[in-house]
């Protein structure tokens, strides 16, 4: 009996030495593996906000939830019929994701499966919603007359049955929905891993929440804790270290034009059906950017739910022959060299111009024209002429002046540098064919910064989309000023553009339909065609109209750009020009500018309390 | 001999019987506060974790009002409220608008001379 005791007591004696001895490491970590827990802390990610304050993109922390199927074998007919409207999943694929599946683990042992994604991206308050109705389950059974087993089965699947990951995930919530889309771009969750373990970060794809990521994303944190069946000790909390917000960033954006220009743009797709519809507001003075839309768009909440081509920022990642609006360049590059003034005149050739053995047309034929007429009535002949006096090399210094063949800088990621070529590279015909917007390709961005350049003294601007970066408090950590570019041309050269611009928008010129009421408005229609199959492609047109408001002291620089307008209507002037005009009279309104035309004689306020004035209520 | 031994020894016993029973009362009072500190600690523990917990659930409600309060201000949902409401609201015509320019003081004008600036010039007037 002796003997057996002692061998009891040796054995027992040897355990413990081997447990809290021989085994002590191993099982110390297998035992802070079990309790002890580091959290992630994530920080909440900046907003994006447009220049009077207003939110263009949020964030808010959501759940994932998943569940032990072991837990609630065989009740997931009733469990999947609980959680069906709250995740807003099919009853039926909940039912089947929460069977019971094995998989082998390293030691090859076949183990049941005991975390299920059952849902990304819960709201709190829905996870709360989730508890609160599993708790109320019942499964139709009287808990008394069940057994110790079988009511401590129950309390396990109501209670943790379902659950959420200790970690917080983001969600990006963008509540203009389709606003801005294009500046605001979207993010996507990706998983990186860190020295303290997995995290899920929210990372910018497009837009400025892709280039202003860094700014937006903040520093993650995180809490050293103990956590037994899945409850925190507090007591035994260890490191905890506050995760630091992102940074908002402030937008020159106003919601408030944005929405005028992406509605005018939806009235220009259903009126003229073309492949995509762009329009972006500029003040001249400064390059911010108060408004850029693209038609068709998409929403950053689902960016999923669109086709690529609708995520695509068209005024900086596409290119096309810009046609007249180019004229400008030519123009305004031989007034800057004093090659001619807004008097000299030039034989049109009654609208057929044979030069390096092709003929060039001009669609209204004229005889002579003085410069500002030929702008006015968008004469390719003059223009083709006015460029053969400057020469290949001046036109194509004047050509990287205005910025075109280089990217202007906006802060989006995919902009575009154009297709300019070197006058070395061109062909004889080029001299008289790309002073007219032809053999060279341009982002709708470059002509308007280039028209932007005119309206402000000749002075090229960088654009300006970032206004300024705040942290939690509102206190301004990083201010972004304007910037010039170069002076392209001279104050008084500009003066000349801009007389000789507001002819395009009278009566004798090509953009009639632009012309505003109570504002002067100098501009250029701009009717490209589009090239393919080694020649122009029948029928297809890219149409626009850049203009700024008022001509002589510029707040506004409005384009507006059509691929493909649906024939007949497809010149600038008939496509274009009228939403420039409905852009910046909507826009003059809500920004309360000051009329430079003095107010035409009333007759009176139409149904839709518009004032009806002379020169409005003509046809 | 053995009467005074014993009475000796009872006189002798006592004082490390005090002193036994005060380092009794001493570890029982240590072990009674020490468990006390520690369930004061876990109820503060508790208290701790509630309470991070409705901070969190207020948190979360502030977040889910600014989201209502940020759709509510939206271009569209103003429109649609306009619209909705029949409140016939529109932005005045440049026409409309009455422009009030502010008189630029010269450089030699006393505060007098801004103060009493339009009854000088009503007076001018009615001359």
């Amino acid at each position: 009996m002796v003997i057996l005791l002692a061998i009891a007591f040796l054995s027992l004696g040897y355990r413990l030495v081997d447990l809290q001895v021989l085994q002590h490491e191993e099982l110390l970590k297998q035992a802070e593996r079990n309790t002890h827990q580091t959290l992630l802390l994530q920080p909440r990610r900046g907003e994006i906000r447009d220049r009077f304050g207003n939110v263009l993109a949020s964030t808010v922390f959501v759940k994932t939830v998943y569940a032990d199927p072991t837990l609630i074998a065989p009740y997931q007919t009733e469990v999947a019929r609980t959680l069906s409207p709250w995740l807003e999943l099919n009853e039926s694929n909940l039912v089947e994701k929460l069977q019971v599946q094995t998989f082998v683990d390293e030691n090859g042992k076949s183990k049941p499966d005991r975390y299920v994604v059952l849902k990304h991206k819960v709201l709190l308050e829905t996870w709360e919603k989730i508890q609160t109705a599993m708790k109320a389950l019942t499964f139709g059974l009287d808990e008394k007359r069940l057994g110790a087993k079988d009511r401590a089965f129950l309390r396990n699947l109501r209670n943790f049955a379902i659950r959420v990951e200790p970690y917080d995930d983001q969600l990006r919530v963008y509540p203009n929905r389709t606003l801005a889309a294009h500046v605001l771009g979207f993010t996507t969750g990706t998983d990186r891993q860190t020295i303290l373990g997995k995290v899920r970060d929210l990372g910018g794809v497009e837009g400025i929440e892709s280039t202003m990521n860094a700014a937006l994303s903040g520093v993650p944190g995180w809490r050293m804790t103990e956590v037994v069946k899945a409850r925190e000790l507090v007591t035994f909390r260890d490191q905890e270290v506050e995760p630091h917000s992102g940074r908002h960033v402030i937008l020159t954006i106003d919601a408030g034009l944005q929405h005028i220009v992406e509605s005018e743009l939806a009235e220009v797709m259903q009126k003229h059906s073309p492949v995509s519809a762009s329009a972006i507001v500029v003040r001249p003075k400064t390059g911010e950017i108060l408004a850029l839309g693209n038609l068709p768009t998409f929403d950053p909440n689902r960016p999923g739910d669109s086709p690529p081509a609708a995520r695509r920022n068209r005024v900086i990642t596409d290119v096309a022959e810009p046609g007249s609006t180019f004229k400008i360049v030519a123009v305004s590059g031989a007034l800057n060299e004093g090659l001619v003034t807004p008097e000299t005149r030039f034989d049109c050739e009654t609208g057929r111009f044979s030069f390096a053995g092709k003929i060039l047309r001009d669609d209204h034929p004229s005889g002579i024209l003085s410069v500002d007429e030929i702008i006015a009535k968008s004469s390719n002949i003059g223009t083709a002429k006015i460029a053969i006096q400057m020469g290949p090399a001046r036109l194509y210094e004047y050509i990287q002046r205005y910025g075109f063949g280089s990217r202007t800088g906006i802060p989006l990621g995919g902009e575009v540098d154009g297709l300019v070529y070197p006058p070395k590279k061109w062909s004889k015909l080029s001299i008289s064919r790309i002073p007219i917007g032809q053999g060279i390709a341009i982002t709708p961005l470059q002509i308007t910064m280039a028209m932007s350049a005119i309206a402000n003294g000749g002075s090229l601007m960088q654009p300006l989309l970032a206004d300024r970066v705040e942290d939690d408090q509102g206190r301004v950590v990083a201010q972004y000023s304007p910037q010039q570019v170069r002076q392209v041309i001279s104050a008084s050269t500009a003066r000349q553009m801009v007389a000789a611009l507001k002819n395009v928008v009278s009566t004798n010129g090509t953009a009639r339909r632009a012309k505003l009421d109570h504002y002067s408005v100098a501009g250029k229609t701009g009717t490209g065609q589009k090239p393919g199959n080694g020649g122009y492609l029948p029928g297809k047109y890219f149409s626009s109209f850049v203009g700024f408001f008022p001509a002589d002291n510029p707040e506004l620089c409005v384009s507006v750009f059509l691929d493909e307008p649906k024939l007949p209507t497809y010149y600038g002037g008939l496509t274009a020009a009228p939403a420039f005009r409905s852009i910046a009279e909507r826009a003059a309104k809500y920004l309360a500018i000051q009329p430079d035309l003095p107010p035409a004689e009333t007759l009176g306020v139409n149904k839709a309390g518009r004032l009806l004035t002379a020169s409005a209520s003509r046809p | 001999m053995a009467r005074n031994r014993k009475s000796r020894s009872s006189i002798i016993r006592l004082g490390p019987g005090l002193k036994v029973c005060l380092f009794c009362v001493g570890l029982a009072a240590a072990a009674i506060g020490y468990v006390g500190q520690k369930s004061q600690l876990q109820a503060l523990g508790t208290q701790y974790k509630e309470l991070e917990t409705r901070l969190g659930k207020l948190r979360s409600a502030n977040g889910s009002r600014a989201r209502i309060l940020d759709s509510l201000q939206t271009p569209f949902e103003l429109e649609a409220r306009i619209k909705q409401m029949n409140l016939g609201l529109a932005a005045p015509a440049p026409d409309q608008t009455i422009r009030l320019r502010e008189r630029v003081p010269t450089a030699t004008e006393t505060v007098a001379d801004r103060l009493y600036a339009n009854q000088n010039l009503q007076m001018k007037e009615q001359r």
